[in-house]
C-alpha cells in the first residue's frame, strides 16, 4: 500500500521543478543544530469546539539533541505537535521525502515536500512540510494520522531572528479522538466509572502559540530535563 | 415573628432527626474525598482522553474546586431526601404530637405560626447546604489545594482557578431556591396529613417520579417536562458552563420561586381552615 | 355581673355528624363553670371552638365581651387551656417547653415565672428533664402549669384531673378553689368527675347530643322538693315489715348494704322519721343522697 502511494505521488510529479528534498531538509536540520538549548515563554489559547479552556501561559525549554520540557505555574495545555516541530524529531524517523513543487506563503518561497515513513512505527500516514528554501527553516507542516484527519501546523518568524525558531504557532486539529458523552445529568455516572458512555467524535480546533522572551544557547544543566516533568 | 422562627428553629435542630442530613454529609464527604485521594487519577485520565493524546497537561486538576464539584452533583437524589426528613415533619409532627393545641391556643395567628415554620424550613435548607459547601469544597480544597477546574458538561470546560469560588457560589445560591423547593413541597405534604412519615414519602416519591418522566423518551411524556419543577432544579450546573446561560438561570429560578409560591399558598390555605381535631 | 363567654346559637357540622347543635351557653366572670355532658354531647368540640382550633358552623362565641372571630388574639392572650390530655414536646425538658409557650404566649415569661408554676404543680425538680420521661400525672400537671403561665383570667380545663392521684386531684380542686375566691380567675371546667364538679362549681351547664339541656347555679339546679334518702335503722326486718303496712310503701325503694332507701318529698322526711319512732325502730342516721350524678342521669336520660 505504501509503496503504491510513493509511485503514485512520485509519478504524478515527474514533470516538477527539479529539487533535492533530502537536501532541503538536511539544511533545515543543520540550521537548528545552532540552536543548543533555549527556554521561551508561550502564551497558548486554544479554540477547540467541545473543549473550553482559558488562555495559560508555560514556560518551553529545549536542549539538543531531543531534550524537551514544559512547565507552568498553574494550569496549561500544550499540543504535543510543539515538540515534534522541532526538525531533529520531525524528521527523525526512516522515511522518504518526494519534493511536490513551490509554492509562495505569505511573500516566502517554499518548497513542498511530502515525507513518507518508511515503517509502521509513527503514527503518522503522511506529513506535507513547506520548507523556506532561503532561510531552511519549516513554513508549514501538514500531517494526516491513523486515527484519521488531519493537523495543520503554521509557523511564523521574527524577520531578525537568526535562530529557525518561532515567534508564533497555529496548530489547527481536525482528527478523531475519544470524548465522554457526558451529559449534564451525568456527572456522578463518570464518577463510578461504570455507566458514562465514550463516544469518539472529531476534535476541531486551533491552538495559538505566541512565543516570546527567547532565551538561546545560555546553557541549560541536563538535571532541569531529569526532574519530574511537569507535564503528562 | 422572629421570636416564633427562633421558636422553630429551636424544636427542628432540638430533634435527632435534624442531624440525620447533616451526618450523611459529614460522612459521604470525606469518604468521596477519600476515594478521589486516591482513585482521582483514574477519574481525570477518563475525562481527559479525549485531549490528552493531543496535548500535554501541566497543573493540578485533582483539586479542591474538582471534589466540591462531583460531590455538589449528587444534589441531584441525596440531599432533597435529606431536605423532606425535615420539611415533612414541621406541621404534621405537631398534629402527630398534639402539640397543635397548645399552639393554636396561643395569641398568635395561624398565619404567623405557619410562616414561622416556614421560614425556619428555609433556614434548614440553607444551613444544611452551607455544611455541604464547606464539607465538600472547603474541606476539598483544605485536602487537595486549588487549581483549574475541569468540568464535563456538553463540553469539556476547564476554569481559571481565579474564575471558579463566584461560581461556587452561585449555583450554591441557585440550589437554595432549588433546595426550598423540594422542602416547600414536603412542607404543604405536611400541612395536608397528620403523620410526617407520609409527607416525606410522598415528596421524595413526586421527586423520583417526575424525574424518571422526564428521561423517558416518550413524545408525550416529554411535552410535559417543562411542568415538572424537577426540570429547572440542575441549572445551578449552568454556572459551570462559559458562557454562563444567565437567562435559562433567570427562568429556571423564576418558575421554581413561582412553585414555592404555590406549594406556600396551598398549605397556608389549607392550614387556615383545617379544623384541629388531633 | 360581668359576662365572661357568651355562646349564642353555636352549631357544627362534621360532614353528615351534627356535634355541637345551637348551643347557648353565658360564663359570668369569678364563675367555677362546670361543663358536663356525656360521651359524645359536644364538649371538647364546643372547647376547641371557643379555643378557635375548630371554626363553627354557625353561630357566635364571644369572650371578655369580644367576638372571638375578630378578636382572637387579644382573647386568647386572657385564656389558659387544658385540651384533652396535654401534649407536650416529648424531647425538649419541662422548662424548656413552658418557656416556648410562655414566648409563644407573646408574654415576657421569666424564669422566676417558669419555676413558679412549676413549683405550684409539683413539678421543680424535673424542670431539666425530658417530658418523655414523664408519667401522665406529671403531664397534666405541666398542663396546668402552662395554662396558668401567664396569668390568665381566664382557664379552660378539659378533664383537668385525668390521671392523678387523690392528693394530687385534691390539690387541683383547691388550687381551682383557690384561682376563683382569691385570685378572682374565671374557672371553665368540663369533668366526668360529678363529685368534682359539685363539690367545686357554682355555676354549670349539661349538654347532650350537642345541645343545652339544664343551665344554671349547681345549688339551684340539684334542689329540689324530692329528696332520696338513705337511713339506717336498728332492725331492718322490723321497719320494712312496718313499712310494708303503711303509706309510707310506696316511698321505700329497697335496702342497701342494710340502709333503707326512699325517694320522697323532703317535707315529709320528719313525718317518716315519726313513723319509725312510733313503731319502735330506732332511727340511727338519715342521710340525702341525691346527687350530681343522679340529677345528670336524669337529664341526660330524658334525651
Amino acid at each position: 500500500m505504501k509503496k503504491l502511494l510513493m509511485l503514485l505521488l512520485a509519478s504524478s510529479f515527474v514533470f516538477a521543478q527539479n529539487r533535492n528534498p533530502q537536501q532541503l531538509l538536511d539544511d533545515v536540520t543543520n540550521k537548528f543544530e545552532s540552536v543548543k538549548d533555549y527556554q521561551v515563554e508561550v502564551s497558548i489559547k486554544i479554540d477547540v469546539d467541545f473543549l473550553k479552556v482559558p488562555d495559560t501561559k508555560a514556560k518551553l525549554y529545549f536542549k539538543q539533541p531531543d531534550k524537551t520540557k514544559f512547565e507552568s505555574d498553574g494550569f496549561a495545555m500544550l499540543p504535543k505537535q510543539v515538540f515534534e516541530i522541532n526538525p531533529g524529531k520531525l524528521l527523525s524517523f526512516d522515511y522518504t521525502p518526494i519534493y511536490v513543487r513551490d509554492e509562495k506563503i505569505d511573500d516566502i518561497n517554499t518548497a513542498v515536500i511530502k515525507i513518507v515513513p518508511n515503517s509502521d512505527s509513527t503514527n503518522m500516514l503522511l506529513s506535507t512540510v513547506w520548507v523556506d528554501v532561503q532561510k531552511s527553516r519549516v513554513q508549514k507542516i501538514e500531517t494526516a494520522t491513523k486515527q484519521g484527519g488531519t493537523m495543520t501546523t503554521i509557523l511564523a518568524y521574527n524577520k531578525e531572528s537568526k535562530y529557525p525558531l518561532p515567534s508564533k504557532v497555529i496548530v489547527e486539529f481536525d482528527v478523531n479522538a475519544p470524548v465522554p458523552t457526558a451529559s449534564a445529568n451525568d456527572q456522578n455516572s463518570i464518577v463510578q466509572n461504570k455507566r458514562a458512555v465514550v463516544g469518539r467524535r472529531q476534535l476541531n480546533g486551533s491552538v495559538t502559540l505566541t512565543y516570546s522572551d527567547y532565551k538561546i544557547n545560555e546553557g541549560i544543566p541536563d538535571s532541569l530535563f531529569e526532574e519530574k516533568a511537569a507535564g503528562k | 415573628m422572629r421570636t416564633l422562627v427562633y421558636i422553630e428553629l429551636q424544636k427542628i435542630f432540638k430533634k435527632w432527626r435534624t442531624y440525620i442530613g447533616f451526618i450523611a454529609i459529614g460522612v459521604m464527604a470525606p469518604l468521596v474525598q477519600l476515594a478521589l485521594y486516591f482513585e482521582g487519577d483514574n477519574y481525570l485520565n477518563f475525562a481527559t482522553r479525549s485531549f490528552s493524546d493531543a496535548f500535554l497537561i501541566s497543573g493540578n486538576l485533582m483539586n479542591g474546586y474538582l471534589v466540591g464539584n462531583l460531590i455538589l452533583s449528587t444534589l441531584f437524589i441525596h440531599i432533597p431526601f435529606l431536605i423532606v426528613l425535615v420539611g415533612g415533619d414541621l406541621m404534621a409532627g405537631e398534629a402527630t404530637s398534639g402539640t397543635f393545641r397548645l399552639l393554636i391556643t396561643r395569641p398568635v395567628s395561624r398565619f404567623q405560626l405557619l410562616n414561622a415554620k416556614f421560614i425556619a424550613g428555609i433556614i434548614y435548607t440553607i444551613s444544611l447546604l452551607c455544611f455541604l459547601m464547606l464539607m465538600s469544597l472547603g474541606l476539598g480544597l483544605l485536602i487537595f489545594g486549588s487549581g483549574e477546574l475541569i468540568s464535563l458538561r456538553d463540553k469539556i470546560y476547564i476554569f481559571a482557578s481565579d474564575d471558579v469560588m463566584w461560581r461556587f457560589f452561585a449555583a450554591y445560591g441557585f440550589s437554595i431556591i432549588s433546595m426550598t423547593t423540594v422542602m416547600a413541597l414536603s412542607f404543604m405534604f405536611s400541612a395536608i396529613v397528620e403523620n410526617a412519615i407520609g409527607p416525606i414519602v410522598g415528596a421524595m416519591a413526586v421527586i423520583i417520579i417526575f424525574m424518571i418522566l422526564s428521561v423517558l423518551n416518550i413524545d408525550f411524556l416529554q411535552t410535559l417536562t417543562p411542568y415538572y419543577f424537577t426540570t429547572y432544579m440542575p441549572e445551578w450546573q449552568s454556572f459551570f458552563t462559559d458562557p454562563v446561560d444567565y437567562s435559562g438561570v433567570l427562568k429556571s429560578g423564576l418558575i421554581l420561586i413561582g412553585y414555592i409560591a404555590v406549594f406556600y399558598t396551598v398549605a397556608l390555605s389549607l392550614f387556615l381552615k383545617k379544623d384541629i381535631l388531633s | 355581673m360581668e359576662k365572661v363567654i357568651e355562646v349564642k346559637g353555636l352549631t357544627k357540622k362534621f360532614k353528615n355528624l351534627t356535634a355541637v347543635d345551637d348551643l347557648e351557653l353565658n360564663v359570668y366572670a369569678g364563675d367555677v363553670f362546670g361543663f358536663l355532658g356525656p360521651n359524645g354531647a359536644g364538649k371538647s368540640t364546643t372547647i376547641r371552638m371557643m379555643l378557635s382550633l375548630i371554626k363553627p358552623t354557625k353561630g357566635s362565641i364571644e369572650i371578655f365581651g369580644k367576638p372571638l372571630k375578630t378578636h382572637r388574639k387579644d382573647i386568647l392572650h386572657n385564656i389558659g387551656a387544658i385540651v384533652e390530655k396535654p401534649d407536650f414536646y416529648l424531647y425538649l425538658t419541662a422548662y424548656k417547653n413552658l418557656e416556648i409557650l410562655g414566648k409563644t404566649s407573646g408574654c415576657d415569661v421569666t424564669h422566676e415565672r417558669i419555676m413558679e408554676m412549676l413549683e405550684l404543680v409539683r413539678l421543680a425538680d424535673r424542670a431539666k428533664s425530658k417530658v418523655k420521661t414523664f408519667s401522665h400525672g406529671m403531664k397534666q400537671r405541666l398542663g396546668l402549669a402552662q395554662a396558668l403561665l401567664h396569668d390568665p383570667d381566664l382557664i379552660i380545663l378539659d378533664e383537668p384531673t385525668t390521671g392523678l392521684d387523690p392528693e394530687g386531684m385534691k390539690e387541683v380542686r383547691d388550687l381551682i378553689i383557690n384561682l376563683s375566691k382569691e385570685h378572682g380567675k374565671t374557672i371553665f371546667l368540663s369533668s366526668h368527675l360529678l363529685s368534682e364538679i359539685e363539690l367545686i362549681a357554682s355555676r354549670m351547664i349539661i349538654i347532650n347530643k350537642g345541645r343545652t339541656k339544664v343551665e344554671g347555679r349547681v345549688e339551684e339546679l340539684l334542689s329540689s322538693d324530692d329528696v332520696k334518702l338513705k337511713i339506717e335503722v336498728d332492725d331492718t326486718e322490723k321497719a320494712i315489715n312496718c313499712l310494708n303496712e303503711s303509706r309510707w310503701k310506696e316511698f321505700y325503694k329497697g335496702e342497701e348494704f342494710g340502709k333503707l332507701i326512699f325517694d320522697m318529698n323532703k317535707d315529709e322526711v320528719t313525718q317518716l322519721n315519726k313513723f319509725f319512732v312510733e313503731n319502735n325502730v330506732g332511727v340511727s342516721a338519715v342521710v340525702p343522697t341525691r346527687s350530681l350524678e343522679e340529677y345528670f342521669l336524669k337529664i341526660t336520660g330524658e334525651g
